[in-house]
């Protein structure tokens, strides 16, 4: 499903040149769960990017479903992104001035679903992530756990083929990080392949597969028995 | 999708209210300026626009082709040329002639001078002037017919129905009674046709004797005619040298067509009866609408970049979850019109409180009504548009094109306030310097105009209109009754006005073109009771019998263009003598107009076949109020039908310069509105470029930093501003001014009091604004903002 070759990124700052990823290959099957671990600043989230099609790499070859997408531009990346690709972050990013039903309701909008369908389809994610009491709140009026939980509606509303996830527990507690890391493997469970960027090595065990990256290389791929071919 | 972008903007608009305050106010007022010049403009350009048969309507007008002159377009045509036409040509159906005169109106208990106007019987079935009383078909057929405005039955009749009820009216000589046949309804503001009391045209007889409709030397009549459905105005026009071969020399005058509508605002066209506008002014105000329109645009796009550091969340999830650039772009276009549309109706509510101060300044009837006047309404929306377009241009193609991986990696660098922000304020200064100084420069010409030494002294001088034209007992024992006052000291008949009524202008002997002189008929106390100065030679002298006819007086300049050497003693030729006269005297020169124009050569003559046009009295300063009743009591002894009508020369000469006034209050006002609307941008940019710097204030107390010099580091930032605007602002108004006072013969040196005032008023202005922010930051305790960083 998610194949690079030779992925490299540089970033180029005030003549200053910092390579992030470097050579990376990596190949990703339908319906796995991928963890990628690694200390600050050695290229998780940009790699998280890349793959999520937010970014183009400076080198190498990004085949996302069989396809050579490493050239495309933001309008082609936003086409791709928005039925296949969903996004949790660390800080939610939700947005302030929607309530919970509009937030998760975005990404249909953006696909032009038609606005009953996307009433049942936000009212059944809503349910599914049990925060359909909340519906009608604004995000500031919901915990940190709970807003993570709007987040992962959002990010699966669309239906997408993959759930990218940066960080998604980094802002919660253990108790909210553990039901945000269920709703994540009940999700794989159905299907759904996510990519996890995290700090933790016991959230990373929750994937079948786990990526260790540093100074923008992959130094070790742990892959697990859950995973069978 | 839209009622989500409708719902975010609201949202978004009540959220930062601060900011949606200042937007709002300061599209608004740009607005309403917007609104009120096109209620101006709008009527300027639709004047005439009423009569249904406007496009078959044409005024005739003629040009004398005289060797050596230009071409000149007069402001009426000849008298009989109307019937001529209409008999000749089949292409016409009907026309009428105007002819306006003052005389004196009488209902038995008061009597005023009145404008007159006098037209042939069509009058009403070419234009569309309603009669709210009496039958437009035969109004004016009967000879002593009057037809009055709503507005006169009014004033003479209260709210009676007044048909058949009469009016004393002189003309000329004598007073006759007319009836009332018809009440015209109030005339439409934006009709070039005005009249008041309105006569049969043949009742100029009167004034003019028979001769006057046959006549081709009298060329004052307005003549307007109506051609046939088909009729092309230039084939008409074609024709008109073998209809009127016969009565002209057609080689010297040539006539042509200008149709109704277009005649308001052609500068050639001035018709005597015809109220002539000047689109300059349109130009004027809908630049300086469009200069506030445009700061208010400033601020919004100052604001909104400012804000968007605050929206980056939101455009950086709104791209990862598939918009395309262009729905971001639609939703903040979104915004902008959402707030561009609450504030036209607060513009609209403004532009309803600011009618009656813009309708006195540009002097005005003018109404808002939206209903009556759809044409406003799509103006509105189209302002509304426009700027919400413009004004939310800039924003929604910065911020759409937000990388969303920049915002998600933190690498999103804004510090919110960018050099085009910066750039936009300076501009802004830039036209509030160059408004104040233009206020400035035409405050301190308008000035020097008003106290100019005139040459005369103008002051206690009174000038009282001889109604009683050409009685000359009148005029006499009116002369040696009022003289007996001893708060009288000096009086004197003229034939002609200061200010310019009746001045005649004779040519001069010099060998060069277009040189002349004017020339008022005076009496031998003039240079006495006017107070002109004698430079060399003597006054007139009352016992010397040559000086009643054959001695003149001149003017320093009448010398100098005549390049006598020895000024005393010459002679020149009237054009209304057989014999020469003699220059007995010079007087210094004095101005008898605006400063507009340059001083001309005068001649003063005695003549007493001349009527006496104007007394002028010269009073003490003594009770005033006495001496004015006792003139009056005077007057209506000797005259009680005749009304008494006065004014004082110095108010007269001040009354010159009433546009120049109304422009500079024009310009004043708008330089407020562009201060207020240019410090409210600064005000929400200040807490923006404030916001941005705390850390780095905050830091800096830590390590010592007094509140003076924070402040003063504050403040800096903002000076900057006031300079380049002053770069800037200047010399776009120097040049303008100096482009400005050209029209005027006497004018200031623009001198530097326009550049300190402007400079300084917009650096006070701005610290002002910013000082709000600036104090209430460098009292922030560091603790308070370092403990969330």
């Amino acid at each position: 499903m998610i194949k690079t070759v030779s992925l490299k990124k540089i970033y180029t700052t005030d003549e200053v040149e910092t390579t992030a990823l470097n050579n990376v290959n990596l190949e990703i099957r339908e319906g796995e769960f991928v963890s990628i671990m690694g200390p600050s600043g050695c290229g998780k989230s940009t790699l998280l990017n890349l793959l999520g099609l937010l970014d183009n790499p400076s080198e190498g070859d990004y085949y996302f479903m069989d396809e050579q997408v490493s050239q495309y531009s933001e309008r082609k990346r936003a086409s791709v992104r928005k039925g296949s690709i969903g996004f949790v972050f660390q800080s939610f990013n939700l947005i302030d001035e929607l309530t919970v039903f509009e937030n998760v309701e975005l990404p249909l909008l953006y696909l032009g679903v038609s606005g009953s369908d996307r009433k049942k389809r936000v009212e059944e994610v809503l349910e599914q992530m049990q925060i359909m009491a909340r519906r009608n709140h604004f995000p500031q009026q919901l915990s940190g756990g709970q807003q993570q939980r709007v987040a992962v509606a959002r990010a699966v509303v669309a239906r997408p083929k993959v759930i990218l996830a940066d960080e998604p527990t980094g802002n919660l507690d253990s108790k909210h990080g553990d039901e945000v890391m269920d709703l994540l493997n009940q999700l794989n469970e159905e299907g759904t392949t996510i990519i996890m960027v995290t700090h933790s090595p016991s959230y990373a065990e929750r994937g079948q597969r786990v990526v260790h990256l540093f100074d923008g290389h992959i130094v070790t791929e742990n892959i697990k028995d859950k995973f069978h071919v | 999708m839209f009622f989500n972008y409708l719902k975010i903007s609201l949202r978004n608009l009540l959220k930062y209210r601060g900011y949606t305050f200042i937007n709002t106010v300061s599209l608004s007022l740009g607005i309403t300026f917007c609104m009120l010049v096109f209620l101006y403009v709008n009527q300027e350009m639709t004047f005439d626009n009423f009569h249904t048969e406007k496009n078959r309507i044409h005024s005739v007008l003629y040009h004398l082709v005289v060797p050596d002159y230009n071409i000149d377009s007069y402001g009426g045509a000849h008298v009989p040329a109307g019937p001529v036409i209409l008999g000749n040509l089949p292409e016409v159906e009907n026309f009428v002639r105007l002819w306006d005169y003052r005389d004196v109106v009488s209902d038995g208990t008061n009597s005023r001078k009145e404008l007159l106007t006098f037209a042939d019987s069509s009058l009403f079935r070419i234009f569309n002037f309603p009669l709210l009383y009496g039958d437009s078909s035969t109004a004016l057929n009967r000879p002593d017919a009057l037809v009055i405005t709503e507005k006169t039955a009014r004033r003479f009749f209260g709210g009676e129905n007044p048909l058949g009820r009469t009016l004393t009216i002189r003309l000329g000589r004598e007073f006759d009674e007319f009836t009332i046949t018809a009440v015209a309804a109030d005339i439409p503001p934006n009709s070039s046709i005005r009249f008041d009391f309105l006569l049969p045209f043949l009742r100029i007889k009167d004034i003019q004797g028979n001769e006057f409709f046959t006549d081709w030397s009298y060329q004052s009549a307005v003549t307007y005619l109506l051609l046939t459905e088909n009729a092309e105005p230039a084939a008409v026009v074609s024709k008109f040298p073998e209809v009127i071969k016969n009565y002209l020399d057609t080689k010297h005058y040539q006539y042509e067509l200008r149709t109704l509508n277009q005649i308001h605002l052609d500068p050639n066209c001035k018709l005597l009866t015809h109220l002539s506008g000047d689109i300059t002014n349109s130009y004027i105000l809908s630049a300086i609408a469009a200069l506030v329109l445009l700061i208010a645009c400033f601020n919004f796009i100052n604001l909104s970049i400012g804000q968007s550091v605050g929206r980056a969340t939101e455009i950086g999830v709104r791209k990862v979850v598939g918009a395309l650039r262009s729905q971001l772009m639609v939703q903040f276009w979104m915004e902008t019109l959402v707030l561009s549309f609450i504030s036209l109706f607060l513009g609209i509510a403004l532009a309803e409180l600011f009618l009656p101060t813009f309708n006195s300044l540009t002097a005005r009837e003018l109404q808002l009504n939206l209903i009556d006047n759809p044409a406003l309404l799509i103006a509105g929306l189209a302002v509304c548009l426009v700027t919400g377009l413009l004004a939310g241009g800039y924003p929604a193609v910065l911020l759409s094109g937000f990388e969303p991986v920049d915002i998600l990696r933190n690498r999103f660098k804004t510090t919110g306030v960018g050099i085009l922000n910066r750039s936009l304020v300076i501009i802004q200064f830039a036209l509030c310097v160059f408004l104040i100084f233009v206020t400035v420069v035409m405050s301190r010409q308008i000035d020097f105009m008003k106290t100019k030494e005139l040459g005369f002294n103008d002051k206690l001088l009174l000038s009282v209109e001889a109604v009683n034209v050409g009685d000359s007992q009148f005029d006499k024992k009116y002369h040696r009754k009022v003289i007996q006052n001893p708060t009288v000291l000096s009086m004197s008949a003229t034939d002609a006005s200061f200010t310019g009524a009746y001045m005649m202008s004779v040519g001069l002997p010099t060998g060069r073109p277009n040189e002349s002189a004017l020339m008022y008929r005076v009496d031998c106390d003039f240079v006495k009771t006017v107070g002109v100065n004698l430079k060399a030679g003597r006054d007139f002298s009352e016992v010397l019998v040559t000086d009643r006819d054959r001695a003149v007086l001149v003017n320093e300049k009448l010398v100098e263009v005549m390049g006598w050497e020895e000024p005393v003693g010459p002679q020149l030729r009237l054009p209304d003598r057989e014999e020469p006269v003699t220059v007995v005297g010079v007087v210094k020169n004095f101005h008898v107009q605006s400063m507009r124009y340059a001083l001309e050569p005068v001649i003063l003559h005695i003549s007493e076949i001349y009527p006496t046009r104007y007394f002028y009295v010269r009073i003490s300063a003594d009770n005033i109020s006495s001496t004015l009743s006792f003139l009056k009591d005077t007057w209506q002894e000797l005259a009680p039908q005749l009304p008494f009508e006065y004014h004082f020369v110095d108010e007269a000469f001040d009354r010159n310069y009433r546009a120049e006034e109304r422009w500079h209050r024009i310009v004043r006002y708008s330089s407020i509105f562009a201060i207020l609307i240019a410090c409210l941008g600064l005000l929400g940019l200040s807490a923006l470029m404030i916001y941005g710097r705390i850390k780095e204030v905050c830091i800096r107390k830590i390590h010592g930093a007094s509140e003076i010099s924070i402040t003063s580091l504050l403040f800096k930032k903002f000076v900057i501003f006031v300079l380049p605007a002053c770069v800037i602002g200047w010399p776009v108004g120097y040049l303008v001014m100096q482009k400005w006072l050209e029209h005027f013969a006497y004018r200031i040196n623009i001198g530097t009091t326009g550049f300190i005032i402007s400079g300084l008023v917009v650096l006070v202005v701005a610290l002002l604004t910013v000082s709000y922010h600036t104090l209430k930051t460098a009292h922030t305790n560091p603790t308070e903002i370092l403990r969330h960083e």
